[in-house]
């Protein structure tokens, strides 16, 4: 990957930092908005987001170069707040990842509802800005042509939603079977099959939702990105593969799936079985486009 | 307002870095604010790259890698093209490009139609850099004199310059695990000389000169002969002016808009926050849309 100024680590970088924005925003927007219902899925969004954006800061760390030789050097990053588009990311980044922490060990000790629910509103906005930075970022790249789209910070931050969805639910069985003393409430809801897969019918519509916009971002990219060398690539070239695999397992085969669960499936299993399989290819796919994206640009 | 837009800019540096009470970040900014503020003094200087006096002899490659102490590098040729390096590096900051337009026709006299160009390429040294507006650091600034440069010691190899420099001119070094590019010889400039790939050009396709003057001399061949520009507006303009008979985006130097970065990146702000409402009304419609639809559809059913 080295051939690439910007490789696999910024790819998961940015691949966890919208995931992240996006879990985060699931949750908060479920608790603000939603019944009672979707509790587990407010707090797994929101215990997961702070799992992912810390994954996605270690990643970053890794990447610069500087880190080995001056650890401490990384700092620097913060210094050029609001000019420079990097380090309005690292401001994002650190802010969202306290203000989520914060947040979840609210969740955690069942601090105050009105403190939690201002800390989501505080961390919506970070976490917005977060998933819109791993794309802002991209397209501020005058040198990379590809890039330069204002749909392409768009794209991310719907593919960061997205993909945020999964994880919120996909962490639901995982902390109910791996770490069910983290929160007693996700073991016992899990037991009950019928909220869950009532929760996931819900879900599944608002992925078909999200999947569509996905779908129209990426057509809106490509048609603004027409003529550069970067959509060849996509389309026809080396990375062609990664790309149509996308549109199959991140896009198309979810979609029907949502389809699928939310006005079709009648067993709960099913449904369960179902919107689990349907997020795992979500994430799957959203980690392609984020890399067939960063390294079609450095093409 | 400048004066305003300074404070602020100081202010928020100095709440970051007490914030961090990191000593060492601080001495850093000192140090780059006293090396900007001592030399933000004289007339912006220019080189001139005439391609029609260019011979293609590569001495200016040599002596950039002899004055700046730059070890070789294992060569190749590209594209059957004597361009060799093919690009930059982080070793390699000046690079010959050579470039054959047209193909060989015996019928035609002369050169039989072909035109061979040697152009000398490196960082153009933009008066409103790219590179310098993307970095988190301030590991890069600009000198009003016209040099581009970078403190290694505050670069944490973001690498987000190379990905934002239309010409693609700043590299990573591996070994010191920070950008490296061409500094315009700023040390040789200090010391009141050229450049060191101008000293040495035999041509004098290379030349150094205050910038009004060398646009000037290069307009007049513009407005004279038949000859091509490159620099004035590109990026917001350049400190590398070229001259040409065949236009420099024939010669492998890519096609770069007027806009400053200020320009180019406010542009793509607005029109990203332009898609953000246009979408949200447009979602907004659809979601009363099938509200009404579906108490419609309600009160349809209780007739």
């Amino acid at each position: 990957m080295s051939e690439f100024p910007w490789g696999i680590l910024i790819v998961a970088d940015l691949f966890l930092g919208g995931m992240a924005g996006g879990a985060y925003i699931i949750g908060a927007w479920s608790d603000l908005f939603g019944k009672d219902k979707y509790r587990t899925l407010v707090k797994s969004g929101i215990y997961t987001s702070f799992v992912a954006i810390v994954l996605g800061l270690v990643f970053l760390v890794l990447d610069l170069g500087r880190f080995t030789v001056a650890p401490l050097s990384v700092l620097n990053a913060y210094l050029r707040f609001p000019e420079s588009m990097m380090a309005v990311g690292t401001w994002s980044i650190t802010g969202f990842m306290m203000v989520s922490l914060a947040t979840a060990f609210l969740w955690l000790l069942k601090g105050n509802r009105l403190v939690i629910k201002v800390l989501e509103i505080v961390g919506m906005v970070l976490g917005f800005s977060t998933a819109a930075y791993t794309g802002i970022i991209l397209s501020y790249s005058r040198g990379r042509l590809f890039w330069s789209s204002p749909f392409l910070p768009w794209l991310f931050i719907i593919t960061g939603i997205l993909t945020g969805l999964g994880l919120a639910v996909l962490g639901i069985p995982i902390i109910a079977k791996f770490m069910p003393r983290l929160d007693r409430e996700f073991a016992e809801s899990f037991e009950q099959r019928s909220t869950i897969s009532k929760m996931l019918k819900t879900v599944g519509g608002y992925t078909v939702v999200l999947v569509v916009l996905q779908i129209l971002a990426v057509a809106f990219f490509l048609g603004s990105a027409w003529g550069t060398s970067g959509v060849s690539v996509l389309v026809s070239g080396s990375l062609s593969m990664f790309f149509w695999a996308f549109l199959a397992v991140g896009l198309i085969i979810p979609l029907g799936l949502g389809f699928y669960t939310t006005w079709m499936a009648k067993s709960e299993n099913t449904i369960i079985f179902n919107s689990l399989v349907g997020f795992v290819l979500i994430l799957i796919g959203g980690f392609i486009i984020r890399y067939v994206v960063v390294i079609a640009g450095q093409l | 307002m400048t004066e305003k837009r300074m404070s602020r800019k100081n202010f928020l540096k100095a709440a970051g870095a007490s914030l961090l009470a990191a000593p060492f970040v601080v001495s850093g900014i000192a140090k780059a604010a006293e090396e900007s503020s001592e030399t933000l003094v004289g007339e912006p200087k220019a080189i001139l790259v005439d391609v029609r006096r260019c011979i293609g002899c590569k001495a200016c490659q040599v002596a950039c890698k002899a004055w700046n102490k730059l070890s070789a590098e294992k060569t190749e040729v590209s594209e059957a093209e004597y361009t060799n390096p093919p690009e930059f590096s982080s070793t390699t900051w000046k690079v010959v490009r050579f470039k054959e337009i047209g193909s060989y026709d015996s019928s035609v006299a002369g050169t039989g139609g072909l035109k061979w160009r040697m152009v000398s390429d490196q960082c153009k040294h933009c008066l409103d850099p790219y590179c310098v507006s993307v970095c988190p650091t301030g590991a890069l600034w600009k000198r009003k004199d016209g040099p581009v440069l970078y403190d290694v010691n505050l670069c944490i190899g973001c690498k987000y310059c190379i990905m934002a420099c239309p010409w693609h001119v700043p590299q990573f070094d591996e070994e010191i695990k920070a950008i490296r590019k061409c500094t315009f010889c700023f040390d040789r400039l200090d010391a009141g000389m050229e450049p060191a790939c101008v000293m040495t050009c035999p041509t004098d396709a290379l030349q150094f000169g205050d910038r009004g003057e060398i646009l000037e001399k290069a307009q007049d061949d513009v407005d004279n002969e038949d000859a091509y520009i490159y620099g004035k507006d590109e990026a917001g303009g350049t400190s590398l002016i070229f001259i040409s008979d065949v236009a420099l985006t024939e010669l492998g130097l890519p096609q770069v808009g007027r806009e400053t970065p200020a320009v180019f990146n406010f542009d793509m702000l607005r029109n990203v926050s332009i898609i953000g409402i246009v979408g949200a009304v447009a979602m907004g419609g659809l979601w009363v849309y099938s509200k009404r639809r579906a108490m419609g559809e309600g009160t349809e059913e209780e007739d």
